[in-house]
């Protein structure tokens, strides 16, 4: 058994500066690589590289470790995916106009098109109107209406000039046309025509049935007269526009003559314009005086929607899209209100980040992605299929929906990188199927790093990168040291280094602001240590009033004398990022029975899993260690006292057999100590989580009531490499006004507490007069002895009781 | 002591056989252009009636060309319909043009001339006057008519004519009379804004001979001209025929 007591310089592993040359962060040579994440470069590097499919990447770890930037410096590099960039658009479907067809153009050649595609329509509304009001085209119309007419009239007047040397009158009526009799020039009315002899009358009548048929026919073929004049003039019309309209496209066409895709459309823009070159001509004289950009951008059908534009992007695309939205991933189509009315066409298609990121890379959180609705399946098919399909929630979802678009699909080559927690990563590994499938790799981001000579020169200069980075006084070498050594206290572990970044960005910024106060030109470590005091005391107060409640007498926490089974427990609590020590006063209740030990907390519901454990293993260990070879005919229970919340973890199982063996022994201890650790079966201390936090979470409240010199907090040995304590309780520490002990048996512990030897049992198993376990043992052979007696009374009761009854 | 002074009126003739809306518009045009009320005066030709009250009397429908039988009473309400839809579309057209106008029913013939009991400025003797006349598109010059009179508001007639179709140019025929000093030509030629692509002169003697050899689009004469003349113009003219004071 051993117990120590520690020294001021075995709570605190100061940095060696001795083996630093640096005056300031300015002399050294800022970090290219990340420290500490070799595993995660190796993977994110593996993942780039890798061209297969499956193989995009979940980058893990707790935020503020610097992943984001370790991926942008990674994918930063050159010669990264070095692939053909291509630009993307939509363009009309003239067959059908709801199915957007897509358009793949090498990088920057989009802009072109889209700028010669403007200039083709404003071409178009300037050249086609002059070619309809040019004199050929005018003379050739006029040719075919006067043909018109002329055929008309002819036909008309030749049936007059017929009918009239027949006698008879060819007249129009307000319907069609009538024929009557004509004698001297004048028309026969029914009278003089029924005083004509029989004969004349059917004379005239047979003439005029013979020119009626003639006037049939005539006015009958009248129709097929227009429609080939109409025909005619048509033939004219596409004539004028396809000569027009093939000079201009030619122009064009020219320029992408390597572009296959660029003259198919081309090809249907030309058949377009030319179906329909009313649109082209000026509705009314005053529509000529128009803009004519205005009138350009009506023309929708002709335009280029650019999804993606590479014209000015060197190498792979890197999307970091901080809202993954369905939408935002995959894209959308959006509607104009037009008379109440939504409209939508190919125009109106927007592109999401996967389109974005098309030939590179798209960095998503993951936890982003899984709270949005339908994200996280819509990334899923996307990258499965390789392409990407624009297609509305409500679409998705069979929901009413206003007539939309189903625009052509865009064929898919990203990889995608997500960060998140190791939670989300695991949980998505169990239970999504396809996760493994379509996320092959893994880059795990480690939390901290071995502290050594080198990696603590590394971290140094890792503060001069990100002092330069942030531009922001240089800090002197005490202040780098100060600056680890808080990075060994957030590792919880005087050994390690945290890797957190944005802690340690937040601290660089916040020590430049007190240096900054002070008027200095570099950090000095007072100004680290006044942020590292200052972030504390921004966030302490919830501990304040805890320990005022205690100071006040309303908690109850002795701090001096001695109480028959009562401990004092220390716990951490966490408020946000900041966690803080607390002491807890813990009781214990012995008596004879045979529940064994009662956990209130427990039985209040009150208690997790891991004290309910921590309990257990204490009531074996108790049970194991005094009654070998009697039963252990004892009731007992443990409370946190004025605790009213959960209570969780295992680090008061030696506080809580302490103070359960100091009730079965009726043992004074000791208030001035504290006690944390949990125990094995075997009664050995083991190491325990916060113990900086713990240590000067009672330091705090003796320090408030005055340090006696008595005080101090008793560990685990195996914590004593965690301890990276504050300076005012190292102070305590070396004028002996506060004691840290270290131990590795309960049975150490409790002599601590008591005062008391341990003792070891003699051969018939009995421990020494004078030691605390003989006082248990004791308790235990009287708790025996009692249970024999009671037992023995039961029996008597019970046999007279027999005898009597019968 | 009050002076009323008339507004001058434009009389536009129509009948079933001229009846266009081609024809109103430009006489609204020409009676808003001349600030003048508009008479408009549809006659139901009696010759329609008495060939209608036949016996065997036929209709040939347009454009089915399906005879069908008609009566006196049929064609009398047919002629009674358009002659309303005459009255709305002039009434309409009017309002719209800011100018006022009246409307008379006649039974007669529609070859007649006015009679002397109706004495307005100018009139217009309906003849269908084609669409295709009145398009920007055509290049086609109108071809004019114009029978030289002295005195007479010839000019200003022409200039109001060419003033609805700005886009035109014109072919004048010019007509002139025996013993003409030329001075309508001189002022037609000084007259720089008419649009006169060309001028032709035809003695009045060839007057017959020139109706039957080329249609013309708009023939333009005095009142005064003598009856038979105005006759044979009415007889073989292709378009409206304007008779000016």
């Amino acid at each position: 058994m051993t117990i120590s007591q520690l020294t001021a310089e075995q709570l605190y592993l100061a940095c060696d500066t001795s083996q630093w040359d640096f005056t300031t962060t300015t002399e050294l040579e800022p970090i290219s690589e990340p420290l500490g994440q070799q595993r995660a470069l190796e993977a994110i590097e593996f993942a780039v590289d890798m061209q297969r499919d499956g193989y995009n990447l979940f980058v893990v770890g707790q935020p503020g470790l610097g992943k984001h930037q370790l991926i942008r410096q990674v994918l930063g590099r050159e010669g990264v995916r070095q692939k053909p960039l291509y630009d993307w658009c939509y363009i009309n479907n003239f067959a059908n106009p709801q199915k957007p067809k897509v358009m793949q153009l090498p990088s920057g050649m989009a802009q072109k098109l889209r700028r010669d595609m403007e200039t083709l329509v404003e071409d178009l509304l300037t050249s086609l109107p002059s070619s309809f009001q040019s004199e050929e085209y005018r003379n050739r119309r006029q040719a075919i209406e006067d043909e018109f007419q002329q055929r008309q009239e002819q036909a008309f007047k030749k049936l007059s000039k017929e009918a009239k040397e027949k006698g008879v009158a060819v007249m129009r009526t307000p319907n069609g046309y009538t024929l009557g009799p004509v004698k001297d020039g004048e028309l026969i009315d029914t009278e003089v025509f029924k005083k004509l002899p029989q004969e004349e009358q059917n004379r005239i009548e047979k003439i005029i049935d013979e020119m009626q048929l003639e006037l049939q026919e005539i006015i009958r073929q009248m129709p097929l007269m227009l429609r080939e004049h109409h025909q005619r003039i048509k033939a004219l019309n596409h004539e004028i526009t396809r000569h027009t309209v093939e000079l201009l496209i030619a122009w064009i066409e020219n320029n992408y003559h390597d572009q296959p895709a660029v003259l198919e459309y081309l090809a249907e823009v030309k058949q377009s314009a030319i179906e329909n070159v009313d649109a082209f001509l000026p509705k009314s004289s005053k529509t000529q005086a128009e803009n004519i950009s205005t009138l350009v951008a009506q023309f929708h059908e002709y335009q280029i929607n650019i999804i993606v534009d590479n014209t000015d992007t060197a190498s792979a695309p890197i999307i970091v899209e901080d809202n993954p939205t369905y939408q935002n991933l995959i894209g959308r189509v959006e509607y104009i209100s037009q008379m109440g009315t939504l409209l939508t066409d190919f125009t109106l298609i927007k592109p999401g980040a996967l389109q974005r990121a098309n030939g590179g890379f798209l960095v998503l959180e993951a936890r982003k992605v899984l709270s949005n609705a339908f994200a996280w399946e819509g990334l899923k098919r996307a990258v499965k299929a390789n392409e990407v399909v624009i297609e509305s929630l409500e679409a998705m979802l069979s929901l009413a929906r206003t007539l939309s678009l189903e625009p052509q699909s865009i064929p898919l080559d990203v990889k995608v990188i997500l960060t998140g927690e190791p939670l989300l990563f695991y949980l998505l590994k169990q239970y999504d199927p396809e996760f493994s499938q379509l996320f092959k790799v893994m880059a795990d981001f480690s939390e901290t790093t071995p502290r050594s000579g080198e990696s603590t020169q590394l971290y140094a200069r890792l503060i001069s990168a990100m002092q330069q980075q942030h531009n922001i006084r240089p800090l002197n070498r005490q202040a780098v040291a100060r600056i680890i050594e808080h990075a060994a206290r957030a590792a919880a572990d005087s050994e390690k280094l945290s890797l957190q970044m944005d802690s340690m960005a937040d601290l660089l910024h916040e020590s430049d602001y007190w240096a900054g106060k002070a008027g200095a030109d570099e950090i000095s470590e007072t100004d680290v240590a006044r942020a590292i005091d200052k972030q504390r005391t921004r966030q302490n107060k919830y501990q304040q009033l805890l320990q005022e409640q205690i100071s006040r007498g309303i908690r109850v926490i002795a701090t001096e004398g001695e109480q028959v089974a009562q401990v004092n427990g220390l716990s951490v609590l966490q408020t946000g990022d900041y966690a803080f020590g607390l002491p807890s006063r813990i009781t214990a209740t012995a008596r004879l029975g045979q529940g064994g030990v009662t956990d209130i907390e427990r039985e209040a519901k009150l208690g997790g899993h891991i004290h309910a454990k921590g309990v257990m293993i204490l009531s074996a260990y108790l049970a194991s260690h005094y009654a070998q070879k009697q039963p252990l005919p004892l009731s007992a229970t443990l409370t946190f006292e004025q605790s009213y919340g959960m209570v969780d973890g295992d680090s008061a199982s030696a506080a809580e057999l302490c103070a359960l063996l100091s009730a079965l022994g009726n043992l004074p201890l000791k208030q001035s100590l504290a006690v944390t650790g949990s125990i094995n079966q075997f009664g050995e201390l083991q190491a325990i989580g916060g113990v900086n936090e713990k240590i000067e979470g009672f330091f705090e409240l003796c320090q408030t009531r005055g340090l006696s010199g008595e005080q101090g907090v008793i560990i685990p040995h195996s914590n004593q490499v965690h301890l990276m304590l504050r300076e005012e309780v190292r102070e305590a520490v070396v004028q002996q006004r506060f004691h840290i002990y270290t131990a590795d048996h309960v049975q150490e512990v409790m002599q601590l507490l008591c005062g008391l030897p341990a003792g070891s049992t003699d051969a018939e198993g009995n421990y020494p007069e004078g030691s605390f376990n003989r006082q248990i043992q004791a308790a235990i052979t009287r708790l025996q002895q009692l249970r024999k007696q009671f037992s023995d009374q039961s029996h008597s009761k019970s046999g007279s009781n027999g005898e009597g009854s019968e | 002591m009050t002076t009323t002074i008339k507004q001058p009126t434009l009389l536009l003739r129509i009948d079933s056989a001229s009846y266009s809306q081609a024809t109103i518009d430009f006489a609204v045009a020409m009676a808003a252009a001349l600030q003048s009320h508009l008479h408009g005066q549809f006659i139901a030709d009696e010759n329609l009636l008495r060939a209608a009250a036949l016996p065997f009397a036929r209709e040939i429908a347009f454009p089915t060309a399906q005879p069908r039988s008609t009566s006196l009473a049929t064609m009398q309400n047919a002629l009674a319909l358009q002659a309303a839809a005459f009255r709305r579309y002039i009434e309409n057209a009017a309002a719209a043009a800011n100018i006022s106008c009246s409307y008379s029913y006649l039974q007669g013939r529609s070859r007649d001339l006015p009679g002397n009991g109706e004495r307005p400025a100018w009139t217009i003797i309906g003849h269908a006057v084609s669409h295709a006349h009145n398009t920007t598109a055509s290049t086609r010059p109108l071809q004019v008519l114009l029978l030289e009179q002295p005195q007479a508001q010839l000019l200003q007639a022409l200039q109001s004519l060419s003033a609805q179709l700005p886009q035109r140019s014109l072919q004048l025929t010019l007509v002139t009379a025996a013993g003409s000093n030329g001075a309508l030509r001189n002022a037609l030629e000084a007259n720089g804004p008419l649009p006169l692509q060309q001028i032709n002169s035809c003695p009045a003697d060839n007057l017959t001979t020139l109706l039957q050899q080329q249609p013309f689009d708009y023939i333009i004469a005095a009142r005064s001209e003598p009856a038979n003349r105005l006759q044979l113009l009415l007889e073989h003219s292709s378009g409206p025929l304007i008779l000016v004071d």
